[in-house]
């Protein structure tokens, strides 16, 4: 019989429903994947076949095929292992064939016990707009029941979702948005009140936090550039729910940075050092991934020394921001221009920009560019009689 | 900054945006209107410094913020020539 689980993977900060059909039928034992999985799915038969091994169940009579439909969507990672193992049960007849439409996710491992994964919160967001109920590794229920209306279940290994379909023991549920879960207290910010002087850098950096807009400081070294710049998270209006979501989001999908436990409340601060590479920066990939652009949504991309930057990760036309597809739309393309927009000029300037969502293209900084050159261009490290000078953008 | 924010968002509301620097072009035009003595020094701004239409209305979207810091609901003069130097005072010093 042909059993059908839901799952789902992360698209960029967005998720998309995977339809896993298992196949099962008398034959040489065999378990393929198909539906262009990457090796972390490949290898989940390997997982699977462990986990249901550790089950007690037998499945060594059957010829088993699992497709990932849609088929022509890459996936990736190891959060469709409970789907396909869940399916494999259900196709070789172990348990009943009913997930009732719910969305499973998580990694197992070879003993069966579920692990987290990433990515989680788009997929339950997607899932409950259409209606589905999912079913989570406990370890990320926190990040899930930010979702209002989500329909939750929790489960920490393969056996008890099997007994909860055989209905043997049911699973604990929960429904999220209730009080919304407040991730870690936010870590103390510096505050603007320790710098000394520069009230006219201050004033610039009122005005760039109360109207979102990009910043460029410039000045020879120790005139307080980075210390001003760390400082303007401090006086950034907290996050609202919606944004407090959207950078939630960024957090759960993105990889190398701790999994957030809730929401997010506290603006975010990057300061990627200058060898980063177009790809760290921007994000992308053959499965995109959130860059260091993406992960400062609604709060501030700091680049220091931002003349060190490698150009191709500087220059707007050439591959960085424009070929590989934004992992989120007008996101990594708009804080791409803040980058721009705070590049150029001096080895001592100090570019930074509240990352809320800004549309210039990044075609229009190119412009803005070659026309500033001539001033850009005049030798750097040259001192200056102010202590610190900026320009906004 | 947070009563600035909320004039911004009320005036935003519908739209889903947060913060002057993503008005749009129209919106720019509908809110960030000058007086007589801002018009005037944003003209002369333009022609003394070169600056393109797209930079004038940065520096419009900058002077609105710093309006709204002000708890103005015009563009003043002194809002305008604040934002011009923003926006220029890489080039005076050069």
């Amino acid at each position: 019989m042909v059993a059908k689980v839901f799952s789902a993977v992360p698209r960029g900060v967005e998720a998309l429903r995977v339809q896993v059909e298992v196949d099962a039928h008398p034959g040489s034992p065999m378990l393929s994947v198909v539906g262009l999985p990457d090796p972390a799915v490949r290898e989940a038969r390997e997982r699977v076949l462990a986990a249901i091994r550790h089950l007690g169940c037998h499945l060594d009579t059957n010829s088993i095929v699992v497709n990932l439909s849609p088929a022509e969507e890459r996936k990736e990672g190891a959060l469709l292992d409970l789907a396909i193992a869940t399916g494999v049960l259900m196709a070789a007849g172990h348990v009943p064939g009913d997930t009732r439409g719910a969305w499973l996710l998580g990694e197992l491992s070879l003993d069966g016990t579920l692990r987290p994964v990433r990515g989680v919160l788009p997929i339950v967001e997607a899932a409950t707009a259409a209606g589905a109920a999912v079913v989570l590794p406990i370890d990320n229920v926190g990040e899930a029941e930010v979702v209002r209306g989500a329909h939750i279940f929790r489960a920490s290994s393969l056996s008890e979702v099997v007994r909860h379909l055989r209905g043997e023991q049911l699973l604990p549920e929960a429904i999220g948005g209730n009080g919304h879960r407040e991730g870690p207290p936010p870590p103390a910010v510096a505050d603007l009140s320790e710098v000394a002087g520069q009230e006219h850098a201050k004033r610039a950096l009122e005005i760039a936090a109360a109207g979102g807009h990009h910043l460029l400081f410039l000045g020879p070294p120790g005139a307080g550039k980075t210390m001003l710049a760390q400082r303007l998270p401090g006086i950034l209006p907290p996050l609202d729910e919606g944004e407090a979501l959207a950078t939630t989001k960024v957090y759960s999908v993105a990889p190398g940075v701790s999994r957030p436990r809730g929401l997010i409340r506290e603006r975010p601060f990057r300061a990627p050092h200058h060898t980063i590479s177009a790809a760290g920066l921007v994000g992308g990939g053959t499965v995109p991934r959130p860059g260091e652009v993406s992960l400062a949504h609604n709060g501030v991309l700091f680049l220091d020394e931002i003349t060190e930057f490698r150009r191709r990760v500087r220059s707007p036309s050439p591959p960085a921001f424009s070929s590989p597809p934004p992992p989120t739309r007008v996101r990594a393309a708009t804080s791409a221009t803040r980058a721009e927009n705070a590049r150029a000029r001096r080895r001592t300037c100090a570019g930074t920009g509240p990352a809320s969502r800004a549309r210039c293209s990044t075609a229009s900084t190119s412009s803005s560019r070659s026309r500033r050159s001539p001033t850009g261009t005049s030798p750097a490290l040259r001192p200056v009689s102010v202590p610190s000078r900026f320009a906004s953008g | 900054v947070t009563a600035a924010r909320a004039v911004q968002a009320r005036r935003l509301s519908a739209s889903g945006r947060h913060a002057n620097a993503e008005l749009s072009p129209p919106e720019v035009r509908k809110w960030c209107v000058p007086d007589a003595e801002g018009e005037r020094l944003l003209e002369l701004a333009m022609t003394k410094l070169a600056l393109s239409a797209r930079a004038i209305h940065r520096i419009l979207r900058v002077a609105r913020t710093i309006a709204d810091l002000d708890a103005a609901s015009s563009l003043a003069a002194r809002h305008v020539a604040e934002a011009i130097a923003y926006r220029t005072l890489d080039r005076v010093s050069a």
